[in-house]
């Protein structure tokens, strides 16, 4: 363990995709709801799940398993939002895990043979208790998913 | 100062910049009532009007921005002279002040960017304003020989009161030449600087930062600090800078009531100072006030009315618009939250009265609070309207026209969007008033109407609208005019000369392309006019209507919402999504019954079209277009099924006559059945008109629609998303966005539509124009026809329900015993009996009251000029004849039917 100063130590929200563990820094996270009442979009890009409804606020979904290139799991039961502070955006997750405490001084380690939407939107991997854990970066997914909703756009 | 002129703008200057547009704003209505008392001047108003442009030089100065303060310290010149009565007002001064005040406004708007505005020429006129001055050359000059000039500040505070202050008359000029601010301070030093432990000197040294020190009395001795004993109780002290007083106050942290304004027209009238007592004045942050010596011997005249610009100055803050709208989004959230938490704690409301008192509680706040929101939004109309007073005043003065302009409801308030929008089509419409309106005074006379003019603008509240009421008292509108206009450039044919009422023909003035005016002047006539202000009322979502009585003047009503936030649109589903259509592109919704689908409904190489009233509307399916998924439910099935149609006609024209009898014979016929009737909304794109082909039809909500997100910008077949009063989001459908979509589609029923019109006119033999008829049997096999556009509506009725009184018969319509009419009565016809299920009347336009004309059946409506001539066998009220499916068809002539169906009401009554 290396001695982590007060501001090398961030916290994160896990939360799990298809198989994967992953996490973002809480201090992205405005608040996280139930995934209820999404409304689909039609002819929109196969990463936006739909609308919700958050207090009169009309958020846009994302599917953050696609984004990353994932394959969903046909079982999966996404079960929570995550909304985003700065955009009025949130990501769909199948299950909300723990907040961890994780020192981010640590050198970036992203194993050379990871498929590219994780090696673009990975901050870094590491063993958490025995399980990989991604460390996910928000604005890069969320800045960078807009130039891509011309390529993945659904037939009409 | 930056390379082109102007100072570059950081935070500061733009704060100083923001109070110039506000000073400049409250000078205009200022300068506008000065012209209008003339020569009564009053003086609440000059110093009102020299107070905003005292500010905005000092503003000027501060940001160094030497063309607007040299511009404003010369119409502060001219406005001074007025105040002191060396100048009378009169419309050439006005002219050169407003003049004036348009270039700083062009001045302060091209700050920060790349244009220069020069005033020179603007200033020349108001110098030459004071050159010409009758009453300069009387003014004594009071210039001292020597280089000290002495002065006198009075009025704020007993204090100055007799005081005299030696300055340095170089130094006075260089700071008054630079535009600065010439301040008397009363420095009491026990109050001022031992109980703050400041020094004179320090004090000094404050003053010296922001401006010169020109003269000081008890000559503090600015390097030596202990030494108090010798120093005066009080010191005064003269100084020049370019703050403002409450700033100054400040700064060198002296209450503003030890600090007088000793401004340059101190120098300049001195004489008049002289001799005259201080005058106490309440307010010292203004510039002294001046004893008029006029004042006394002119006769009193009424000021008891003070200017709407003094009246306004009421507490206000400036406030981002952003964050107004931010906050509104949250009182939004608030009252869902509350909707929500409502419905959550019902039980619990009924059972403990205090958490229905908490409740209660949180209601009346959140409605409050939302109302309140609401009204930040909301601007009074007088913030528009009142501009245009400027506008009637210089038109009229240009066109040699006496005009003026009257304002009602001022207070009324709408949505700030709403109201900017507006500024445009009102001012043209103010424009055609003066210019083709109102008459030149000589020919007012003549008519008997007063030489001037008056134009009206009166503003209400009615029905959750705002209505604005532009009226003239000029010339009117004259609809012959409009129409030989209209029809002079091809905008009408001839046949629509003969068939206009005369507020068809006043109307004419919306179609583009339409000016009256003989010449085209800078004003008006260039003929895009009121085609545009129509079109921008329209996209407000309001309308306009036009009242014109030739020779009295012209009404114009602008009905307009109360804001554009909320889009009042129909709710449609197809499969299991719901959408929403903005009303204002609906044009109408079909309903199709099952069965009727494969009638209404052709196929031309794709492309869906729906035959109404002789028109083919093309007509896409929701569904494909957003490439949904719909499931049906098979009559007799539990499961959905994949709706696999990709047209609703298809499978319709395959059926040959024997398998719709097949099918009939089934236990259930699956094309009477619910999920096959549909729904078209006709909606409206231009001169467009396509249809939506919908599973469902909902409500009608009123939704507040959202922008999309970037993510979904692109989908260019919705225009928004929404919150339903459910909850639900929903995507709000974009009709242009669609049609675009759809384009190619569009081309090709265009295509054959032009063919089929083509055909029609080629087998059409007689020049004639051809009419729509609707044909109806009366009895047997008796079929008549009346022209379409001559019948209001047809209603269908039970037989059993008519009741008859004497030899009058009665059907109920909305609520109403209508009359009905046998064609037997006053025409060589048989009698309808009045049996079957099923019997209509046919309600013909233009009788006094509402009588139905009986008939057995509805036959069709036909298109055609092929009417035969009328033959000596045909009784009066029949126009011609003609063959339709081989039946002949009697076409009723509309007049006379109806003097005719006049006469036997009119005699069955008496007969009664």
């Amino acid at each position: 363990m290396s001695f982590a100063t007060v501001s090398d130590m961030s916290r994160f929200v896990t939360f799990r995709l298809a198989d994967l563990l992953a996490g973002v820094n809480i201090l992205d996270i405005r608040e996280i709801v139930p995934a209820v009442r999404i409304a689909p979009v039609a002819q929109s890009p196969d990463f936006v799940t739909g609308l919700i409804n958050l207090r009169g606020q009309i958020l846009v979904v994302l599917d953050i398993v696609r984004l990353l290139g994932l394959m969903r799991r046909e079982d999966a039961v996404p079960s929570h939002v995550i909304v985003f502070k700065h955009k009025d955006v949130g990501f769909i997750v199948d299950r909300i895990g723990d907040v961890i405490s994780l020192d981010t001084s640590a050198k970036k380690n992203i194993p050379a043979n990871i498929g590219p939407g994780i090696q673009k939107y990975v901050e870094e991997i590491i063993d958490f208790s025995g399980e990989m854990l991604m460390i996910l970066n928000a604005g890069k997914i969320l800045s960078e998913s807009l130039s891509a909703k011309e390529s993945s756009k659904g037939e009409p | 100062m930056s390379a082109n002129g102007h100072p570059p703008l950081d935070a500061m200057a733009s704060e100083f910049v923001a109070e110039i547009k506000d000073d400049l704003a409250s000078l205009e209505p200022d300068l506008l009532a000065l012209e209008e008392n003339g020569a009564r001047v009053d003086d609440e108003l000059i110093n009102h009007a020299f107070r905003s442009i005292h500010s905005i030089k000092g503003g000027a100065g501060f940001i160094d921005f030497k063309a607007l303060s040299s511009l404003s310290h010369a119409m502060e010149n001219v406005l001074m002279r007025v105040r002191e009565k060396q100048l009378v007002i009169t419309s050439p001064i006005v002219d050169a002040l407003l003049s004036g005040f348009d270039k700083m406004k062009l001045m302060v708007e091209s700050l920060g960017t790349d244009q220069t505005c020069d005033g020179t020429a603007e200033k020349e006129v108001l110098e030459q304003l004071l050159q010409a001055d009758p009453s300069e050359g009387k003014t004594p000059e009071s210039t001292p020989e020597d280089d000290v000039e002495l002065l006198a500040p009075f009025g704020a505070n007993p204090c100055f009161e007799g005081k005299t202050f030696p300055v340095d008359k170089c130094r006075l000029k260089n700071a008054l030449d630079s535009q600065k601010f010439v301040y008397a301070i009363h420095i009491q030093i026990q109050k001022d600087l031992e109980d703050r432990q400041k020094t004179a000197a320090a004090l000094v040294d404050d003053i010296e930062s922001i401006g010169d020190l020109l003269y000081s009395s008890g000559d503090v001795p600015a390097d030596e600090t202990g030494d108090k004993t010798t120093m005066e109780p009080d010191f005064f002290c003269v100084v020049s800078t370019i703050l403002d007083l409450p700033l100054l106050a400040q700064v060198i942290e002296i209450n503003t009531r030890q600090i007088v304004l000793v401004d340059q027209q101190f120098t300049d009238c001195q004489k008049i100072l002289q001799g005259f007592a201080p005058k106490p004045s309440a307010r010292p942050a203004e510039p002294a006030k001046k004893p008029e010596p006029e004042a006394a011997a002119e006769p009193s005249v009424d000021f008891s009315v003070p200017s709407p610009a003094l009246l306004q100055n009421a507490q206000t803050i400036r406030v981002n618009v952003d964050l107004v709208s931010k906050l509104m989004n949250r009182a939004g959230e608030l009252v869902l939250s509350r909707n929500q938490l409502r419905v959550f704690m019902e039980q619990a409301l009924r059972q403990d009265s205090r958490a229905a008192h908490i409740m209660q509680d949180l209601d009346l706040v959140t409605t409050s609070i939302q109302e309140a929101i609401m009204q930040m939004r909301m601007q009074p109309v007088v913030d528009l309207l009142g501009k245009y007073k400027r506008v009637v005043r210089d038109i009229a003065r240009r066109m040699n026209k006496k005009v003026d302009f009257v304002i009602e409801g001022a207070e009324v308030e709408m949505d700030r969007t709403v109201l900017e929008k507006l500024a445009n089509p009102v001012t043209h419409l103010i424009r055609n008033s003066i210019d083709h309106g109102i008459e030149y005074p000589d020919e007012r006379i003549a008519k008997g109407k007063p030489e001037t003019g008056i134009i009206q603008i009166k503003a209400f509240h009615q029905g959750g609208h705002v209505h604005l009421i532009i009226s003239d008292d000029g010339a009117g509108i004259d609809p012959q005019l409009i129409l030989s206009k209209a029809f002079e450039k091809g905008l009408v044919t001839e046949e629509q000369i003969h068939s206009l009422s005369d507020r068809q023909k006043t109307d004419l003035i919306f179609l583009p392309g339409f000016s009256t005016s003989q010449e085209v002047t800078d004003i008006s006539g260039r003929g895009v006019g009121m085609d545009v202000v129509k079109t921008n009322i329209e996209r407000l979502r309001g309308q306009i209507e036009i009242d014109s009585i030739k020779g009295e003047g012209v009404d114009i009503r602008l009905i307009i919402p109360l804001t554009l936030a909320i889009v009042p649109s129909l709710i449609v589903g197809t499969g299991s999504m719901k959408f929403a259509i903005p009303q204002a592109s609906i044009k109408e919704a079909i309903y199709l019954e099952p069965g009727m689908v494969h009638e209404q409904v052709g196929n031309i190489a794709g492309s869906e079209v729906l035959r109404l009233r002789e028109q083919l509307i093309p007509i896409l399916r929701l569904r494909n277009i957003l490439g949904l998924e719909t499931y049906i439910k098979p009559p007799g099935k539990q499961q959905l099924l994949k709706e696999k149609r990709k047209a609703i006609a298809d499978r319709r024209q395959q059926f040959s006559a024997v398998e719709v009898q097949d099918q009939r014979a089934r236990e259930i016929d699956r094309r009477k059945h619910k999920w096959d009737a549909m729904f078209v909304v006709l909606v409206k794109m231009g001169s467009n008109v396509f249809g939506l082909c919908v599973d469902e039809l909902y409500d009608i909500e009123e939704v507040v629609v959202e922008p999309l997100s970037d993510y979904i910008k692109h989908l260019k077949w919705f225009a928004g998303a929404t919150v339903l009063g459910s909850g639900d989001v929903i995507m709000v459908l974009d009709v242009a966005g669609i049609a675009v979509s759809a384009a190619l589609k569009f081309d090709i029923i265009k295509q054959e539509e032009f063919k089929q019109y083509h055909q029609h006119q080629l087998t059409a033999a007689s020049a004639e124009q051809a009419k729509d008829l609707i044909v109806f049997c009366h009895a047997g096999t008796e079929y008549f026809a009346l022209e379409l556009k001559q019948v209001t509506r047809i209603e269908p009725f039970n037989p059993s329900d008519v009741y008859q009184v004497g030899n009058l018969r009665f059907v109920e319509h909305h609520h109403q015993a209508v009359p009905l009419c046998s064609m037997d009565e006053f025409m060589p016809v048989s009698t309808v009996e009045l049996s079957g299920s099923q019997a209509f009347a046919v309600f013909p336009r233009g009788l006094s009251s509402k009588v139905g004309i009986l008939a057995s059946k509805i036959v069709d409506t036909l298109h055609t000029d092929q009417v035969l001539e009328k033959d000596a066998a045909c009784p009066d009220a029949v126009r011609g004849k003609l063959f339709m499916d081989r039946k002949m068809v009697q076409v009723l002539d509309h007049e006379t039917l109806i003097s005719l169906i006049e006469n036997t009401i009119i005699s069955k009554r008496s007969s009664c």
